[in-house]
């Protein structure tokens, strides 16, 4: 193989690198991570690992003198943390932790503690890179400790603080929040916590202190396995404790809808009909809200992604999956309007979220009671979103919610003296562009409501 | 202390400060039990633990020996 088929993520660790076969995720691994890795494997460290969930697993494909290739199990669509909620986030730093406790205790460590290592799958984190194990060597600090600090503890703490958005932070820092600008932001009163002070305020002051000191790259630290471990533990225990008290749009949205309950089951009834009529088993529900309609698909699809741009309702959507131990149900917070962009080196490090949701071929999206929010609060003409969602799925279902539903008129008034140049916002000219686009296999009113329903397949 | 595959700096006064991180550690860990005894005593209910301990059970692996 040559390494053209290298993933664009791929390329930061020398031990190995992601590669694309056939469409087949491939692990090669360079001989540089020869020794470690069969050490992991015929230790039965790597098993203890798929057993207990840390890990994702993988099974080997070829090995010789020059690289071993595994094949881990495909992951179809890989999120990334500033995509995540906040228990989303609290639960990928808890399982880092976790995976550290672990490696240290069966004779390991993790050699890196990057955010990116983890993505969601089946419902739960999962640590994906499996070339990040090392031999834990008596009395060695944890080399990762300040990475695992940048990547999850940060954020976390400032999402405490000021709320939702400084979780999107890894888009701007793709290595992590400088803990120094960390310290300057937190108020004054977080010093007196003992866990904030020794992990951000101290560890800020050591890391500028040392830094400017060639000399001390050879420096010898020791900390007994004991101590790394309270570590462990009391950053463990701190972010399981952390909460988030941001009120959002997002609060009990479906005990104020503005039809009845007959109406919204009619609704329900219809979506699942329509997905079933077309066979769909990959859903992606686009501003999904706390995935009330997603769920009314689950027992039916092997696999569905909901967004939403409210952060709560992402978040209470995620609490209910860990709950129901949903296993084909992925929450994500994302704005339709501005979606995760490509980030990184080239721009390709990171994918854009249109990117891969179109990679992972979803039969189908849905987009209910959606539009009037693109069209009325984002301004984007009709034809526009048509291509949008056209380039995402084959298939759309969409909900049409008319001048006369109260929701429509209230953005249409909130526009005062522009509201004339909205007069553009009706059905015909709807139906007008997104045809140009799309063929109509169904349309249906929704009984006693100004809501129409279509399923429109992409041409 | 020599680390042959080191792709990104660990940062020294990172590695340095995990002796002071781990006094802190052992504070707040302190302080933890003795509320967590408090919570015990007057019978504080506990909410539904979503994302379980620390501590990673290792049965499944046990029981195969």
């Amino acid at each position: 193989m040559t390494q053209n088929n290298r993933h664009t993520s791929s390329f930061r660790d020398p031990s190995g690198y992601i590669s694309i076969r056939d469409g087949v995720v491939e692990r090669v691994i360079n001989p540089i991570y020869f020794s470690k890795y069969k050490s992991l494997s015929t230790s039965g460290f790597y098993k203890k690992l798929f057993d207990t969930g840390l890990l994702i697993p993988h099974k080997e494909v070829s090995a010789n003198d020059s690289q071993i290739i595994i094949e881990p199990e495909n992951i179809s669509f890989f999120s990334y943390p500033y995509e995540w909620s906040f228990s989303q986030y609290k639960h990928a730093a808890l399982h880092t932790l976790k995976l550290q406790k672990y490696c240290l205790q069966h004779g390991y460590t993790l050699k890196d503690a990057t955010a990116f290592n983890i993505t969601f799958f089946k419902g739960a984190p999962v640590f994906v890179d499996t070339l990040s194990f090392d031999a834990y060597i008596e009395g060695e600090p944890w080399r990762a400790y300040k990475q695992f600090l940048m990547h999850f503890l940060a954020p976390l703490v400032l999402a405490k603080y000021y709320g939702n958005d400084m979780l999107k932070q890894l888009q701007l820092h793709i290595d992590g929040i400088p803990l120094q600008k960390v310290a300057k932001l937190l108020p004054f009163s977080a010093r007196f916590s003992p866990v904030l002070y020794t992990n951000i305020y101290l560890t800020a002051k050591y890391d500028t202190k040392y830094s400017s000191d060639e000399g001390n790259a050879d420096r010898t630290v020791t900390i007994p396995k004991a101590g790394q471990l309270k570590i462990l533990d009391a950053l463990y225990d701190y972010i399981k404790g952390l909460t988030l008290n941001e009120k959002t749009e997002w609060k009990d949205y479906y005990t104020i809808t503005n039809y009845d309950a007959a109406a919204f089951d009619y609704k329900k009834q219809l979506v699942k009909k329509w997905t079933a009529q077309v066979d769909a088993k990959k859903v992606v529900d686009l501003g999904g809200n706390d995935g009330t309609f997603a769920r009314e698909l689950a027992p039916a699809v092997t696999e569905l992604l909901v967004t939403d741009i409210d952060p709560n309702a992402v978040d209470y959507n995620y609490q209910q999956v860990l709950k129901n131990k949903e296993i084909n149900i992925l929450p994500l917070v994302s704005d339709l309007l501005n979606p995760a962009p490509g980030i990184g080196f080239n721009n390709t490090e990171r994918l854009p979220l249109q990117e891969r949701i179109a990679n992972n071929q979803y039969d189908v999206a849905m987009a209910l009671a959606l539009i009037h929010h693109i069209s009325l609060t984002g301004n984007v003409p009709f034809s526009m979103s048509a291509q949008m969602f056209a380039r995402l799925t084959p298939y759309l279902i969409i909900e049409f919610p008319d001048r006369e539903d109260s929701w429509v008129t209230f953005l249409l008034k909130s526009k005062r003296e522009f509201m004339g140049h909205f007069d553009y916002y009706n059905l015909a000219n709807f139906e007008n562009d997104y045809l140009k686009v799309f063929n109509m296999v169904q349309k249906q009113k929704i009984p006693n409501t100004e809501r129409t329903l279509y399923l429109l397949k992409r041409k | 202390m020599k680390f042959p595959f080191l792709y990104f700096d660990p940062g020294t006064g990172a590695l340095v400060v995990q002796v002071l991180a781990a006094a802190g550690a052992g504070i707040a860990l302190f302080y933890k039990k003795i509320a967590n005894g408090f919570k015990s005593v007057f019978g504080k209910k506990e909410e539904q633990d979503l994302m379980g301990d620390i501590n990673v059970d290792d049965k499944a692996d046990d029981s195969k020996q």
